[in-house]
This record gives structure tokens, sequence and C-alpha cells, in this order.
């Protein structure tokens, strides 16, 4: 039957300088957002699909969102596989997919006057991919390339077995070799079913940057999605991660030169309250070029380098994760300086210099990030996605400038302690001096 | 056709761009864009392993990171306070042919950026204590360097084809020249990059011309004019046919591939068209390796030119009991462009993607400062990439074809390696 698709709602937004944002809702529940930029040839067009890895698997599919984004440009009932990419790089675009925990994005950007062609593109594969059986059983070798490929590169690796660490319930700590486990297990079956059943009108945000018209961008995306049918769609959500009760501590060897440490604070999810104080405490330890850690570990100390802190809120959970590098002979001392310095801004909070600073460091990369039409895109995709706000990427700033220093000070009480911790130690596979988890648990003890 | 009107009709627009050279010599450009409230300021120098020579190979960047830490006026930690005052987006890099200083800041902001960037390039104060900190931060980078198998990959490549010169060098280094460099050599290395006829300055955003200039001539006219730096010259050496590292890894990085022409050959335009032809996720390498044969995840091309040098390859990490059919693959592929070229319809849609690419990558003050950066250091003009739209779209299929007889070496290529374990 043919959707009669209706303007069901128009709101503007103001979301900074002189760029219309539109937001149109069609009457089969797409939302589609368009920012209008108008000095730059280029359009970057994204749609998502609340549907990601991790989150909205159940434990023996895990890898299954991850494995259909891969598919979706693999062939349509009117493109082979290889032809869209064809299609869009020949235009001097590029296109590509990700996978995240909130939802699963394709994305291209494109020269401007190309728009309406790259629309179809993208209408094409979202709604009518073939999953062709034999590229099905081809791509999942490609992918077990990439998932094998994570343990390589020392810093995935410890990203990976650090959040294996921190998550034993929820599917973001699914260990490396289940993972595997579960998707070599997946069918074109499967696949189909997921596509089926989360690829709907009803759960998908399309979104629109760059020098484009809105009323003429709505008018062809009207047109190419009046025959997407909604359909209820109930999501699958897996277990949550019980509070953490204990210090966790696990030392990996691998062929590597130098040892890499990792130690992430168990955090809050993504738009939590205490997300923004805990992203300013990440920033003043380890964020910045005169970010403590930085100055004390590496400059003043020199036990390690490339050390960062970072926050990173995902949709049910949050870490705040921090890394360094450094030598065999000093690891230990390296370790026991970092929780010092942690263990001193919980006690003793931080300066209203410091927050200033990083409350600027802040507002400034986020205009900076704008400039891409990239990052507006994404952002406004996230915000719509996960908390039905296209803006809430643009609120972040005024969260972030409300957080006070009494704030910050409950923030890291709350959270910067021993039972919130856990500890990753990649060492080279002929290291001497290896720590042993006792070992560290034990200055872990002693120090924090 | 007049380039500015092609120009036009690609961009829409005629960027505005001004060349100003001031007494000393030093170049500026300046393009005025008043989108966003931000400006991008980008210091460019003739400088990188192509100026090194294996004995002190590792010196440019070893200097970049020094003088970036102390001068006359600020100490590191002053220095770190002021980069994070400005939103902390300051980097720089050692890129074989040039090196860059790069900060983007706010609008509000860009006349205590001018201040801070001049005081680096002309104060660095090169102290002992920080030489000895920054030796061991670049020994340690090296050492993170050999811990990544893409980077090591993409340098085995190069040294295949190059030998000691020019791309087959770090740009990190090599340890035991870290260990020896002393103040002396990076202070008159300093001097040597950072003079007036060597450098470029680029800015590109919302600011006021006519003040900005005249700041500019305040801080940076008086920079030693000196000279422009000259690049050691390629000796042809016989260098092994693969360069292999053997890791404890799941997947084999691979490289194959072959020196070609620099850019300022006749040949690099059609090559140039060629390389745009097979790269990407809908072009041969892609689906025939991963597509087709699913060999694995990554799969691109390597194209790198400059007017010194010229190489391309192909990069497939692949799972190491496959490695010799990645290398057939891509000699097979390879074979059958040298013996039948590129199909029409290859050709047609790489030239329609070069002036694609050139408005879906020029959408932000970066980018646009780089592209006009790199045509003046290449000695082309910032202009360049416009300017080779024009014969672009004159160039024809045979062109090219005739290009791939001469540079693809199937019987004489190179392979760099970072061998993972077979399980």
């Amino acid at each position: 039957m043919f959707l009669k698709i209706i303007l069901m709602s128009l709101i503007s937004l103001n979301m900074g300088e002189d760029m219309s944002v539109k937001q149109y809702t069609l009457n089969n529940g797409l939302k589609l957002i368009v920012k209008e930029v108008k000095d730059i040839t280029a359009v970057y067009i994204i749609a998502g699909f609340k549907v990601g890895m991790y989150c909205y698997e159940p434990r023996d599919k895990v890898n299954i969102s991850h494995y259909v984004e891969h598919m979706l440009f693999k062939g349509t009932e009117k493109r082979k596989v290889g032809e869209i990419a064809k299609e869009i790089e020949r235009m001097g675009g590029y296109l590509n997919g990700f996978t995240a925990d909130w939802g699963t994005a394709y994305l291209m950007q494109v020269p401007f006057d190309k728009v309406e062609y790259a629309l179809e593109i993208n209408a094409d594969a979202v709604m009518h991919s073939t999953f062709p059986e034999n590229e099905v059983i081809k791509e999942k070798e490609v992918i077990l390339h990439e998932l094998k490929g994570w343990l390589d590169d020392p810093y995935s690796f410890l990203f990976h077995r650090l959040l294996e660490l921190v998550f034993e319930v929820h599917n973001y700590g699914i260990p490396h070799e289940s993972l595997l486990i579960s998707h070599n297990n997946l069918t074109r079956e499967d696949l189909v079913k997921w596509y089926r059943k989360y690829y709907k009108p009803n759960n998908m945000v399309l979104v629109v940057v760059g020098n484009v018209n809105s009323d003429n961008i709505y008018r062809k995306v009207k047109e190419l999605y009046k025959d997407f049918r909604p359909s209820k769609i109930d999501w699958y959500r897996c277990s949550q991660e019980p509070p953490q009760k204990e210090v966790r501590v696990k030392v990996y060897k691998g062929d590597i030169n130098k040892v890499y440490v990792g130690i992430a604070f168990r955090g809050v999810k993504e738009g939590h309250p205490d997300v923004y104080g805990l992203r300013l405490i990440a920033n003043i330890l380890g964020g910045g070029h005169s970010s403590r850690l930085d100055m004390k570990i590496v400059e003043n100390k020199k036990l390690a380098s490339n050390i960062f802190a970072m926050m990173y809120p995902q949709l049910d959970d949050g870490t705040l994760l921090i890394g360094f590098e450094t030598e065999e002979d000093k690891v230990k001392e390296a370790i026991e300086e970092v929780l010092r310095e942690i263990k001193n801004l919980k006690e003793n909070g931080v300066t209203q210099d410091e927050l200033k600073l990083s409350k600027k460091m802040f507002k400034v990369n986020y205009i900076l990030s704008n400039e891409r039409i990239s990052n507006q895109g994404i952002k406004i995709l996230k915000g719509t996605i996960m908390f039905d706000d296209p803006e809430f990427y643009d609120k972040y700033v005024k969260k972030i400038e409300e957080v006070s220093l009494s704030e910050i000070r409950k923030i890291a009480n709350e959270y910067l302690i021993s039972s919130n911790l856990s500890m990753v130690v990649y060492y080279p596979k002929n290291a001497q001096k290896i720590l042993q988890e006792k070992d560290l648990k034990r200055i872990i003890g002693e120090v924090f | 056709m007049l380039w500015r009107l092609v120009f036009m009709s690609i961009l829409s627009f005629q960027p505005n761009v001004r060349k100003i050279i001031l007494k000393n010599g030093l170049k500026i450009l300046l393009y005025e864009r008043t989108s966003y409230p931000t400006v991008y300021i980008g210091v460019f120098a003739y400088g990188g392993s192509f100026y090194e020579t294996e004995e002190n190979n590792g010196i440019t960047f070893l200097t970049l990171r020094v003088m970036t830490k102390a001068t006359k006026n600020a100490d590191y930690k002053q220095i770190s306070k002021k980069l994070d005052k400005l939103g902390g987006n300051f980097s720089y890099s050692s890129e074989s042919y040039y090196v860059s200083l790069h900060m983007n800041v706010l609008s509000e902001d860009l006349e205590e950026a001018i201040e801070l960037l001049s005081d680096i390039i002309k104060n660095p104060t090169f102290p002992e204590d920080e030489i000895k900190k920054e030796k061991e931060k670049q020994i340690s980078d090296i050492k993170s360097m050999i811990d990544n198998p893409y980077e090591m990959m993409f340098l085995n490549l190069a040294k295949a084809i190059y030998g000691n010169w020019g791309y087959g060098l770090s740009d990190y280094g090599k340890i035991e020249n870290i260990k020896k460099f002393t103040r002396s050599d990076l202070v008159n290395w300093h001097k040597k990059i950072f003079c007036a006829k060597n450098m470029l300055i680029v800015i590109v955003g919302d600011f006021d011309g006519k003040s900005l200039v005249s700041l500019l001539k305040k801080k940076f006219e008086d920079i030693p004019s000196g000279d422009v730096l000259k690049p050691v010259k390629f000796s042809q050496n016989s260098f092994p046919r693969e360069v292999v590292i053997e890791r404890n890894y799941n997947q084999t990085y691979l490289g194959l591939g072959f020196r070609v022409m620099d850019l300022n050959s006749s040949d690099y335009l059609p090559f140039m068209i060629f390389s745009k032809a097979v790269s990407g996720m809908g072009r041969r390498f892609f689906v025939e390796l991963r597509d087709k044969k699913h060999l694995a995840y990554a799969v691109w091309n390597l194209y790198r030119a400059n007017p010194l040098a010229g190489y391309f390859g192909v990069y497939i990490a692949t799972f190491p009991e496959k490695e010799k059919e990645a290398v057939e693959g891509i000699l097979e592929i390879l074979k059958n462009l040298k013996e039948n070229g590129l199909t029409q319809k290859e050709f047609e849609d790489a030239k329609t993607q070069y002036e694609g690419e050139i408005k879906t990558f020029l959408v932000n003050n970066r980018n646009f400062g780089i592209t006009f950066a790199l045509g003046e250091l290449y000695g082309f003009g910032w202009d360049w990439k416009f300017k080779m739209i024009d014969k672009v779209r004159e160039l024809k299929l045979e062109d090219v074809n005739s290009v791939l007889k001469k540079y693809l070496k199937v019987d004489d290529y190179k392979l760099g390696i970072v061998r993972g374990k077979s399980r």
C-alpha cells in the first residue's frame, strides 16, 4: 500500500551560528533533520537506526548489528556488490558505516550538487539490501579479519581487555574469544531477521548537513521513503552490570616492546547528571598539554609517555579511562604515582583555575568540532537516537559550564574509589620483572 | 579555459586568497572564511627525512619537540598552560618533505595564538633538561611505532623501495641517533629550518585581514631570511626486494609496491588519475581482494609523491596463511592493469572523482589551509589543485594506460611485511 507521507511536525531549532536546522517527522515515523551550512561545497548524509552492538544484542548474537552493517552496502535489488561504493566514489564522495552501542549508522559525504543522487543510493541500501548468501559467507571472513586485528595493536588490546575486566555481566565485557564464537555462529537467517525487525522508518533518523535547501531535501526524502512501512519494535536489551565491589587486575604478555598500562574507574552512562563532572575530572587529570598527569608523571618524574585520561560514557554505562606507556623498570613507580595523583584530586579537589581552564577547553573544542559537517551530523544523529533530542550535544557546553568545584569533589569521591577500579598491564613477552596480579592489588591497596 | 572560471564552476565561489611576502622573504597566505568564529594557523617549512641522512635521521622531529617546550619568555609549564587556554588544539609533525605546526583557535584568541607561535618559532632556548626529556620521549615513540603493525609495514615497504633515503627513513629516526644529538645540533637545525625563506605561514578563518597583516609583520618580519633548505640527494644502491619482521600477531600486514615518478614529472597527472581509479571501496583492489576473495578487512592503495620522489603500493592485512594468495592476488590485478589498462568507465569515473573530491575535501579551515600550503611548498602555487582541473579534463585514457606500462613493475616489485603467526 502506498503510504501517504505527510509532514507531522516541523520544528525549527536554534543550534548556534546563523545556520538553519529543521526537523521533520514523516508519518511512517522516519525522522529527518536538515542543517543548512551555506558556504561549503559538500553535504554529509548520515542514516542511523536505533539498534547497535552489545546493548541490543543477546549474548549469543553479539556482533550481529556490526555484521548487518557490513552487509548493507553489499548489494540491493538494483545494485550489485561494489556498485554502491563505486557510484559514491565516482562523485568524489566517500561512504562508510559504523556500529556503536547506541546505534548503527551509514554515512556519505558528497559534493553538494550530488545530494539527491546520494540520498537515492542511501535509501536503496537502507530499504532494499538483499543479503546474498555468498556475500554473507564471504563477509563473515572479512569481519573475522577485523575482529582478530583488534588484538594486534597494543592500545586496542588494552582497551578491549580492560572492558572485559570492568564488565563481567554486560555485553560490553564479552571476552574477545566469545565474541569470535558468537560471530562465527551467526547465519544469514539471523541477519535478515535482524534487518527486517529493526530497519524500519520508525526506528530511523536521517541527518543531512551541508549546502542544501531543507525543503527540497524534505521533498526528496518523502518521495524516496514513501513505501517504507513502519512496524512495532520491541528492543532486546542485554543484562546490566551490577555495581563493582572490589578492585580488578589482569596482567597480559605479548609481542611488544614497551609496557602499556590501562586503568578504568567505573563511571556513568551518557546523559547521567554526573557525566559532565567526570568529563572535567578526566580532562584535568590527563586531557590537555598542562594536565596533572602530564606535568607530574611525564614531565617531572619522567615515568611514562603518551599519558591520557578520558571519560567514555556509553549508552548503558561508562568508564573513566587512563592509559600510558612505560618501561619495564618503571611500571611500579609509574602506577603508584598515577594513583597518588588521582587520590590527591579526590582528597583535595581541583582549583578554580583548573576548572575554568578545563571548561574553556571543552567549549573551544566543541566550537571547533562544528567546523566539520561530519561532526555536526554525528552529534545530531547520536543525540536524536539516544535521547530523542537533536540538540543534546549542543546543550553539553552549558551543562559543563554549570559544574561547580564542590560537585567535582563530590563526584571524584563517589567514583574514584578502589572498589571501582580495574587495571590491565600489558608486558612484552620477554619481560623479566613482571608485577603479578597480587602485587598490583597490593600496590593499589597501599597507595589508594 | 581560465582556471578561475573552472574554480567558480567547481566551488561556486572563488576563494580570495591573499599572498603576502614579508621583507625577510617569509610567505604568508591569508584566506577569510566567516562561517565559524574560528581560525586555523599553519606554519610550514621544508624539513624532515628528505633533508636528513641515515646518520642524523630524527633530528627534525626532535628539534620540533624541544623548541615547543621552552622559549625566552616561557618554560614548558607556561607554554602548556597557554596552549590549553587556547583550547589545546596544537600539534606538530614532520612529514618527510616538510614540517608543520598547526593551531585551531577561536577568532577571539587569534592574537594570543600568533604571539605564542611566534615565540615558539623565534625564541626557543633548547635547555639541556628539556632535550634529555624529549630524547627519552622520542625513543619511547620509536618503540611504540615498532609495536604498531601498520606503521612498521609502511616503513618496511618504503625501505624496500628507497633504502635509507627520504621515505625510507622514519620521521622519529633511530634510537642511536637520538641518543647522540647535542644541544648545538638542535640549535643549528632549528636555524636552518625556521628561517624566513624556508617557511610559509597560512591562516584561514574568521579574522580581520588588515589588523592581522600588521600583527604578522610585527611578529615575523624579524626572523632571519636564511635560505631554502636543500634536500639530500638520492644515491641508488641495491635494496632488498623485501623488508620483513615477524611478530606473534593474528594477521600479516603486507605492502607491495614500487618507485614511481615525482610530482614534477609529466607522468604524475595520469598516474594520479590511475591511482584514483583503483582506490576506494568500489574499485579493483578492494572489490577483488576483499569483496570477491575475502582475503582481508583492510585493503587500500598507498600512493605518496612530492617534488623529489614517489611510490605506489597496495596494502592488505590478511591471515598469515593467506600471505601468498594475497601477493598473487595483488600481482594479478597489477598485471591486468599493465596489459589492458584502465577501462574507459574507470578512467571517466576517476576524472569526475577528482573534481568531486575538491568539493568534499574543502569543507573546513584546516583543509583549505593545508591544500594552499602544500601547493606553495611544492612550487606550484596555492591554487595548484584548481589549476590541475583543466589538465585532468584534457587527459585521455591512452595517456594513463601508457604510463601504467612504464611504471607498474610487476616483475620487480618490493614488499614490506609485518608477518603474523599462522594458527
